[in-house]
């Protein structure tokens, strides 16, 4: 049976849209992005900065000419230490997919958020 | 590995014009009134910048800001508690302060601005920053344009036990280090014991390396260059124009390149010296053996290394352990946490190494 964490209530999640919760001795940023749940291990894999205060951003790509920047629709949580990018979705580093941060599922029940593990 | 203690051998403070002008003594009254209240110094005073601003999530559409903006900017680093509480939070015990404003002194066209705005940063950094600890210690910046008050300022600082070297800025230094206008400036440090300095930056490609600078499209490009090249160009002048040899008690540290350029320079400044000695009659040994004598490096930015563990123990070994000073650079965007070099290399060495990789070669150069 998954174990569950409660990390916040949704109102809380609402004020405050990121949250560091220890999950069985793992830390987990989890972030509400646009209404949208989202838990990461909180360890960038580079030098191990906090995911938990990095930025949301969405990420940069080119058009189809590779001339100009644009914005995907992919959101990512950029590392405040190096500026590492991660998928929000997936932990997949944007730069290179060897690297990536594990994720982990978010379930809301009666209000409150949870992380399954 | 437990190490006994860490010192970061290039500790930035991140002083801003309105910090030093307080600080800019009566005599440079006048740069004090045109300076104050200056909207944007880095392009009036200074000729600093980067192709583009760094991408950041300050910019980008649709972004949230984290609760700790190092993407967008930096850390502020204005006191000695903002110091601090940075070092405390990375195990760090002693730093060795660095500029950031004046890390692009060079670009300041006009030498009274030069010069009054690095003996004000000397005067602020040894009132904030430098009374009464054991912990945080200083160097004396100086403007290279006027090496005869170069001198004067150091005579003058070097009274204060906690300034414990001297920085010339290699970013934009025209004419490079190797030139004898700054014979005063090593002269001066030399018979106070202090090492020498050399820290590179990217912003300073705008007047050092105008070509270069005019081809970079972007920051990342820039970035990537300035800082090896600016060090490569000074140690190979220093280095051929017999600095070491003339100040044979001359500590000289090559700050913000990291470590892997160095062995390739080593052997090419020793087979072109090899083959080509008449053109280099100051030298009286190999360059390499001067470097293991008298030349320094700071470990940042060490670069990607992840890929193979061993490498960097490579490196390490063929700059000469002896050489190497940890740095962190924080709190800039590319700093290396000391763990950086600690999970890598920990157990590629004996314990004493790694000791004075950590802290004794910089308590040694510095005298701390």
């Amino acid at each position: 049976m998954p174990n569950r964490y409660p990390v916040a209530t949704v109102d809380e999640l609402d004020e405050n849209p990121r949250a560091l919760v220890e999950c069985d001795g793992r830390e987990i940023a989890v972030f509400n992005h646009e209404g949208e749940y989202y838990a990461l291990s909180n360890r960038c894999p580079h030098q191990g900065g906090p995911l938990c205060e990095g930025a949301i951003t969405p990420e940069i790509g080119l058009d189809e000419n590779d001339w100009m920047w644009t914005y995907e629709d992919t959101a990512v949580v950029r590392c405040p230490w190096h500026t590492w990018e991660f998928d929000l979705e997936t932990g997949v580093n944007q730069s290179d997919d060897r690297y990536k941060v594990p994720t982990h599922d978010v379930e809301v029940k009666n209000d409150t958020v949870y992380v399954v593990l | 590995m437990n190490v006994e203690r860490i010192i970061d051998a290039d500790a930035h403070v991140t002083e801003h014009l309105e910090d030093l002008i307080p600080y800019i003594s009566d005599e440079y009254d006048a740069v004090r009134e045109l300076t104050d209240g200056l909207s944007n110094p880095r392009s009036t005073i200074f000729s600093a910048c980067h192709a583009t601003p760094r991408i950041s999530p300050a910019q980008l559409g649709g972004s949230e800001t984290g609760t700790t903006d190092r993407t967008g900017g930096m850390p502020a680093v204005r006191t000695s508690t903002d110091k601090r509480e940075e070092m405390e939070q990375f195990d760090i015990d002693q730093g060795v302060l660095s500029p950031t404003l004046l890390l692009a002194l060079n670009t300041v066209n006009n030498p009274r601005y030069a010069v009054a705005l690095a003996n004000a940063y000397n005067a602020w950094l040894s009132e904030n920053f430098l009374a009464d600890n054991d912990d945080l210690y200083g160097s004396i910046v100086v403007a290279a344009d006027r090496p005869d008050l170069a001198a004067e300022e150091i005579d003058d600082r070097a009274r204060n036990d906690s300034f414990t070297s001297v920085s010339l800025m290699p970013g934009a230094l025209l004419p490079p280090a190797g030139d004898r206008k700054y014979d005063p400036i090593f002269d001066a440090a030399q018979r106070h014991d202090l090492p020498v300095l050399l820290h590179s930056a990217s912003s300073p490609l705008t007047t050092g390396l105008p070509t270069v600078f005019r081809y970079t499209e972007s920051y990342a490009e820039g970035h990537c260059l300035a800082n090896p090249m600016f060090n490569i160009w000074n140690m190979v002048n220093m280095m051929y124009r017999g600095v070491p040899e003339r100040f044979p008690d001359l500590d000289i540290v090559f700050q913000e390149a990291g470590l892997a350029y160095v062995p390739y320079v080593k052997w090419r400044m020793d087979d072109i010296y090899l083959e080509l000695s008449d053109e280099i009659p100051l030298l009286n040994k190999l360059p390499s053996e001067y470097i293991d004598d008298q030349f320094y490096f700071t470990t940042q930015p060490l670069g990607h290394t992840a890929q193979n563990a061993r490498h960097l123990s490579y490196v390490i070994e063929m700059v000469g352990p002896d050489n190497i000073l940890y740095s962190s650079d924080l709190p800039h965007r590319s700093f290396d946490p000391p763990e950086e070099l600690l999970n890598r290399v920990g157990s590629q060495f004996d314990e004493a190494t790694i000791q004075d990789i950590m802290w004794r070669n910089s308590q040694h150069v510095f005298g701390l």
